[in-house]
């Protein structure tokens, strides 16, 4: 009965999916190349 | 769909690395090896392309294309 | 935003300073590289090319032309040509004196080229002190020529004690030539090692500076100057060095280095002409001290996150000491000018 009840918990918890990839922007002027 | 000509990227151990030199900016994006810049490049329609990606991955690569498109790293397209 | 990625270390630069030639027809005081004469060995037309079939293969995204004066070399517009046939986009920093209307036609054939033009004063005595008589007139007539095209064009403007109080007149001086305005650090390099007591800015005129820039989104820094970086301007650039990491630098002959500012033995990464440009980017063990390096000494200012101890490259020049934390910061100039009002009180 506890098997079971835990199963039912595990199986119905929601699975986390990763929707977005992860995205950095960084804005630059030259890196000090440019003078 | 293609860069817009301002742009460019290239593979990093990460995923992508894009370069607008309008900006200039760096856009540093975690697809890991899913994508490659050819992805980017051609004219081969877009479900085209998406159908050589995994189908559990699919959804993730619209939203980052649709990221791109809007903050301009993609060519305009003509839609007649 | 992190600097995760940036600190992962990347597999090419996204770019990279070039000095092509050190031969310039000017001889501007605070001249980064002492230029005049051109530098012994300087790379051949082949070695250049070459250097741009490496760049290319690399994927690195842009070159920052410089020197020297670039246009100096009889074969740079063919080394332009063979960036822009390769996708690599490219921006010249010229002291306009060499630029007429067929080369700016030329010029503007290409989509890939930006161009900036330096001049250090918005009047003709501020500019001509440091740059040579008849230059400002001179470089007014080649950002003309360059406003009248597509080309992207700014004017550079090194920040000394001598004009900082008309960089918003330069500011203005930009708007009504139609082009930006770019203004950067001056360093204790080259010929601005030499006169720098008698140029660098004080630490006034700097808080004066950070406090304008704050107010003007649009004026670009070239990266030069986040060791003072107001939290308004945060996100308009980067916020700590990038040698090494994002850019780097190759010199007249050849040779690599972290960056323009650090183009001394001490500091060279490889020689092109015993390694090739990748092996020099990744195995370069200076390269890899620049990766590695930790500004301890800034890590408990409130300001670390805005600047990582700023830039190596002054504090080298002026304590010996790269990782000693950048001796013109924000922090510094209020600590400093609080310190001589304290003594001026006291005297």
């Amino acid at each position: 009965m506890e098997n079971e009840k835990s199963c039912q918990e595990v199986c119905t918890e929601e699975p986390r999916i990763l929707e977005e990839f992860q995205v950095e922007e960084l804005a630059i002027d030259g890196i000090c190349g440019v003078y | 769909m293609q860069l817009h000509p301002a742009c460019r990227v290239r593979q990093e151990g990460f995923g992508l690395l894009f370069y607008d030199s309008r900006g200039p900016r760096l856009l540093f994006v975690e697809t890991g090896d899913l994508l490659t810049p050819e992805f980017f490049s051609g004219d081969e329609p877009v479900d085209n392309r998406l159908a050589r990606i995994a189908p559990a991955s699919r959804a993730r690569v619209l939203g980052l294309l649709a990221k791109l498109s809007e903050k301009g790293y993609l060519r305009e397209q003509q839609i007649c | 935003m992190s600097n995760r990625y940036v600190e992962m270390g990347l597999k090419a630069p996204v770019n990279l300073t070039w000095e092509v030639s050190l031969a310039c027809n000017l001889r501007c005081s605070h001249c980064l590289s002492s230029s005049g004469e051109p530098a012994h060995g300087e790379l051949s037309r082949e070695e250049a090319l070459d250097l741009v079939e490496q760049l290319h293969r690399n994927q690195v995204f842009q070159v920052n032309f410089g020197g020297g004066e670039p246009f100096m070399r009889p074969d740079f517009e063919e080394i332009l040509d063979a960036c822009h046939q390769r996708g690599i986009m490219t921006c010249i920093s010229t002291n306009g004196t060499l630029l007429d209307e067929a080369r700016v036609a030329r010029l503007a054939k290409s989509r890939l080229v930006a161009i900036q033009v330096s001049m250090d004063g918005a009047t003709r005595e501020t500019c001509d002190a440091i740059r040579g008589r008849g230059v400002y007139d001179k470089a007014i007539e080649a950002i003309r020529l360059l406003a009248a095209t597509r080309i992207p064009t700014s004017i550079n403007t090194v920040l000394t004690t001598q004009n900082a109080g008309e960089i918003p007149a330069m500011y203005e001086m930009a708007k009504s030539l139609g082009v930006s305005l770019r203004v950067s650090r001056f360093r204790p390099s080259g010929r601005g090692a030499d006169n720098w007591e008698e140029l660098r800015p004080t630490p006034a005129q700097l808080l004066a500076f950070s406090d304008w820039l704050a107010k003007s989104g649009d004026v670009r820094t070239g990266d030069s100057f986040f060791s003072l970086t107001s939290q308004e301007r945060q996100g308009l650039g980067l916020n700590l060095c990038g040698a090494a990491k994002l850019t780097c630098c190759v010199g007249p002959t050849g040779n690599m280095y972290p960056c323009a500012f650090l183009q001394t033995d001490r500091f060279k990464a490889g020689s092109l002409r015993e390694q090739s440009f990748k092996e020099i980017w990744d195995e370069s063990e200076i390269y890899e001290s620049f990766r590695n390096l930790r500004i301890h000494s800034c890590e408990e200012c409130t300001r670390f996150d805005q600047c990582h101890g700023g830039c190596p490259a002054v504090a080298w020049h002026l304590k010996n000491d790269i990782s000693g934390g950048d001796p013109e910061c924000l922090e510094r100039c209020v600590t400093s000018i609080a310190d001589a009002n304290r003594a001026a009180k006291a005297a």
